[in-house]
């Protein structure tokens, strides 16, 4: 099940928050929400079910082993056995038929390319599960005594599909005893609604035309073309990727969870560093923590620790070598950055960082896009305007013209500014006669609004591609 | 004393941070009912309320509620079906639809709106264009339609009672015509047909298609001799004639596909010049607005051009017809694009009705058994359905018997744009055999002569005679070989093709006519 969704927004999550709210205690709380997330990851794929549960299994009493073994060597094996099982199931269902495709074309054999449909959100568990084992490891968390208290962690279906990947250390208590603040409850409404219309009223949106602009046939119809379709989808990923976030903060503060933030404006960023501070925070830091630092870090053969790290960000995005590049690419930049370029860049003026990590990210999408290389040549031989690519087509014209308020709307919505709009009415709610009032109801009216526009757009069956089934 | 006023300011924030957080207090509660309130309400109507099972907006079926079963829940395809019949068949489904367009509309500045793909114009290999326009090509089984209805696919669709015969057909027609030009790119906005909102499908056109088309003709000519008339006319599409001028260049020329198409015969092909009649007459009603076939008007100055060619004088189209109309057609175009000035913009759809005498009788495609005799105007049509009012939408092979005695009987191969033309020869021919190229399942040429046929007529739009699976269909007539056929069979398709030659009049018995 995906959350933008009729049948979740409408009929899971009500059914979800009577039986939850009717639980009295967190231990029955716990119970049911396991219930509804393994529900929840059963709809459409039950099978993949088993793998989750042997998952949360092994590494529930790799916990146990290395709690029994503190600061005995033998501790390690656990973090050893639970990196490989992890890892080997992301190898074999995500990365077997990449692989076996690799091994062919090198040694020229015709082994059978395995198949397999990707279980939804493998990506993100294997990982959260490797946290967890780490972190009791490194003594920063203390391991589950209870096996359904570290198969919630593991199955809570608000991050369960597409992050943030949650730290176990950032939930561990919260698991045991929670409560919900009325106040938190209603954030984390606003949170969800903001979280769905940024998914289903701009990224649909977006995704829609990017899709028929980057759609083509040998070549993008014009330079306006390349460069708007690639626009649009660098909009498209970010409303789609931090509105699931949003979506998945917003039902954990319902629920009494506090999760990490996942994107702080990734777009105003001013150097290809800051920008990965930014974007997809919880993955970040997960490389940054669990495989950077235990490298060596910035101690020892640095560029080959980051050579690595962007490898595997790159990789874990996709089974397929233009994710790789797109990942060694943001690790050349930041190489680059390292070396001299962050501080020239400091001594510019800013739009100069701006611009350089807006057409850098723009570039990198464009990589993130194309599966097929001679497509990815084409767009990028377009935005060049090489090989006498028309400027601009009617066509063209006519598609960005068509969604014209939306496409500003939603490249302005890429900068704070709905924070600064809300701290504004904050302010004159505060201290204007009868502007709570005015300013309450238009909040309310305009929540209600993507709300409904929402759901509109949903029935209607519009566009609703669903990007993390590759993550 | 200025300690006190500062002190008096701090002390007023405070009260106002105060006041403020009571409220937000209050605030919250409200907002949590209220969204509460709003999923759990939503959430009661969604499952509790009558849900559709056909979309009238739409002309389709909805999805149906799958069946749990252990094995499905298990391999994932009930919770699928299921996701997909919950948004699907969302009551006050149309009024969701209507409302999505209506916001589509704010998203941007209007301006002009393409739906789909637009065709790559015209270039002389054909390959790249041909893909664009798939007259017959997506179905929405996936299956191409030729060869679901050809005689040697066992696994056809059963027979349906012949008293619903023609409603059940009407359905799927609907469907396949839509389906016919869905790749295409269709122009809505800014276009304009007799001073009211029209859409427009985008022409892509190949030589190499029109080619073969001209040649696969001459082929059928150099078969049959001099003893039978061959003709060919190529219809051209609204696109022609109503694409606003800063479109041109995303449609070619029909004018010139034709004209290449005609130059291009092997064998004593008389070609009949549709165009020249059809364009002199485009501040009539000729073409349908909202749909991508023509109206019955362009189809008689078709008709005008044939009798031109074959030496008579139509009847004249205001007076010597009965003529009819039915109100709020929405055709295809808004089907496919769903773009709310069309909705908007029904039209008149009228009909004219030949005065003279004839009979109708209907045949199964495949087996060619006898449906008995219906009406040749299916005139209970409504609402989008309008255009399959003709022979009953494509469905059956039609044979009209008229008393004249002209001593020519004349065949004609067409897709749905000749359904329209086929009432205007009963003024012409004692004969009228109607074979529709998707589907007939038989050597046409064997066929033609078995039947005494005097004038053969190939009828297609400028799209159709671009496209490779269209002229599939004509080429797998002409080779069809009764060899595949088991000797039973053989005998009896003969046996049929007897009965429709010579006893055609006897079979119309009671329990055995086409209601309806």
């Amino acid at each position: 099940m995906v959350f933008s969704d009729i049948f979740f927004l409408f009929e899971f999550l009500p059914i979800f928050l009577v039986c939850y709210f009717a639980a009295s205690k967190t231990p029955a709380k716990n119970i049911v929400l396991i219930c509804f997330s393994l529900f929840f990851y059963s709809w459409g794929e039950p099978v993949w079910v088993c793998l989750l549960l042997f998952s949360s299994v092994f590494d529930y009493f790799n916990g146990r082993f290395i709690a029994e073994h503190k600061d005995e060597k033998k501790a390690v094996l656990g973090v050893i056995a639970s990196c490989t099982v992890n890892l080997s199931i992301l190898a074999v269902f995500k990365y077997s038929g990449m692989l076996v495709t690799g091994i062919n074309g090198l040694l020229s054999l015709s082994l059978p390319v395995p198949d397999f449909h990707m279980p939804i959100g493998i990506s993100f568990y294997t990982f959260q599960s490797i946290t967890y084992v780490v972190d009791v490891y490194r003594g920063q968390a203390r391991a589950q005594k209870k096996y359904l208290g570290y198969l919630l962690y593991l199955s809570m279906f608000f991050q369960l599909v597409a992050g943030p990947i949650v730290r176990y250390s950032a939930v561990s208590r919260e698991i045991e005893n929670r409560s919900v603040k009325i106040a938190e409850f209603s954030d984390g409404i606003t949170r969800l609604i903001m979280g769905l219309g940024k998914k289903v009223l701009l990224a649909n949106s977006m995704g829609a035309i990017a899709d028929e602009l980057l759609g083509f046939d040998g070549m993008p119809s014009s330079v306006l073309a390349a460069w708007a379709g690639v626009i649009l989808y660098s909009l498209q990923l970010y409303f789609d990727f931090s509105g699931y976030s949003d979506m998945a903060i917003g039902m954990g503060l319902m629920c009494g969870f506090h999760f990490p933030e996942n994107f702080n404006y990734p777009y105003i960023s001013r150097s290809a560093t800051e920008f990965w501070r930014r974007w997809h925070i919880s993955l970040g830091s997960f490389f940054r923590d669990y495989l950077y630092i235990p490298l060596g870090g910035n101690r020892r053969h640095q560029l080959l620790n980051l050579a690595i790290v962007w490898f595997c960000t790159g990789l874990w995005h996709g089974a397929s070598t233009n994710f790789i590049l797109w990942g060694l690419y943001f690790g050349v930049l930041l190489i680059i950055e390292k070396k001299f370029l962050l501080k020239v860049l400091e001594s510019l003026p800013k739009f100069v960082g701006h611009l350089y990590l807006i057409i850098a990210v723009i570039f990198g999408w464009m990589i993130f896009y194309f599966t097929d290389m001679s497509r990815m040549g084409a767009c990028f031989s377009a935005m060049l305007g090489k090989n006498g690519t028309e400027l601009t087509d009617l066509l063209t014209q006519s598609k960005l013209q068509s969604s014209l308020w939306l496409i500003m709307a939603a490249i302005l919505l890429c900068t704070p500014v709905y924070k600064a709009v809300s701290d504004f009415g904050h302010r004159i709610a505060k201290n204007t006669k009868g502007g709570f009032a005015v300013v309450s109801a238009v909040k309310m009216i305009f929540l209600l609004g993507v709300l409904f526009l929402s759901f509109v757009s949903l029935s209607a069956g519009n566009y609703n591609a669903f990007l993390y089934f590759r993550f | 004393m200025k300690k006190s006023k500062k002190r008096l300011l701090a002390e007023k924030e405070q009260a106002a941070e105060k006041v403020y957080q009571k409220r937000h207090a209050v605030y919250q509660r409200v907002w949590i009912v209220m969204f509460l309130s709003v999923i759990f309400f939503t959430g009661l109507c969604l499952a509790l309320l009558n849900r559709p099972t056909v979309s009238e907006r739409e002309n389709r079926t909805l999805t149906e509620k799958p069946e749990l079963t252990a094995e499905n829940y298990i391999s994932g395809e009930f919770a699928d079906q299921y996701t997909k019949y919950f948004s699907d068949t969302i009551p006050f489904r149309d009024t969701l639809l209507n409302l999505s367009s209506a916001f589509n509309k704010l998203k941007g500045i209007d301006s002009p709106t393409f739906y789909g793909n637009v065709a790559v114009v015209a270039d002389d290999q054909g390959n790249s264009v041909e893909t664009n326009i798939p007259v017959t090509g997506t179905e929405p089984t996936g299956t191409d339609p030729l060869v679901i209805t050809r005689p040697e696919d066992d696994n056809a669709v059963t027979e349906p009672p012949v008293t619903e015969t023609v409603t059940e057909t009407e359905e799927e027609e609907e469907v396949k015509d839509i389906a016919e030009f869905s790749h295409n790119g269709i122009v809505v906005d800014s276009v304009k047909m007799y001073g009211d909102n029209a859409g427009v499908m985008l022409f892509g056109g190949s030589k190499t298609c029109g080619t073969r088309y001209a040649e696969l003709i001459s082929d059928y000519k150099t078969a049959l001799g001099d003893e039978v008339n061959v003709y060919n006319m190529v219809v051209p599409t609204s696109a022609e004639f109503y694409l606003p001028k800063k479109f041109r260049r995303f449609s070619a020329s029909e004018k010139d596909s034709i004209d290449h198409i005609y130059s291009s015969y092997t064998a004593d092909v008389i070609p009949i010049d549709a165009y020249s009649e059809i364009s002199a007459h485009t501040d009539e009603y000729i073409y349908l607005r909202t749909d991508h076939h023509w109206s019955q008007r362009g189809a008689y100055y078709a008709y005008a051009a044939l009798c031109k060619a074959i030496g008579q004088t139509p009847p004249d189209i205001d007076s010597d017809y009965e003529t009819l109309t039915k109100e709020g057609f929405v055709g295809s175009l808004y089907t496919y694009t769903n773009d709310i000035t069309l909705k908007n913009s029904p039209e008149i759809f009228t009909y004219y009705k030949p005065k003279s005498e004839y009979t109708t009788y209907y045949y199964d495609y495949k087996t060619l058994e006898s449906k008995g005799t219906g009406p040749l105007f299916y005139e209970n049509v409504s609402g989008g359905n309008c255009y399959g009012m003709f022979l009953g939408a494509d469905a059956l092979h039609t044979k009209i018997v008229t008393e004249l005695n002209t001593g020519r009987k004349i065949c004609v191969f067409k897709e749905s744009y000749g359904n329209a033309f086929i009432p205007f020869l009963v003024d012409s021919f004692d004969e009228i055999y109607v074979i529709d190229i998707r589907y007939f399942g038989r050597n046409a040429v064997e066929y033609i002569k078995e039947m005494g046929i005097t004038d053969v007529l190939f009828l297609n739009n400028a799209f159709a005679a671009n496209t490779n699976s269209l002229i599939d269909g004509i080429e797998y007539m002409y080779t069809y070989d009764y060899g595949t056929l088991d000797s039973e069979e053989v005998a009896e398709v003969r046996q049929y093709m007897a009965t429709m030659t010579t006893a055609a009049e006897t079979t119309d018995n009671a329990d055995n006519s086409v209601s309806q």
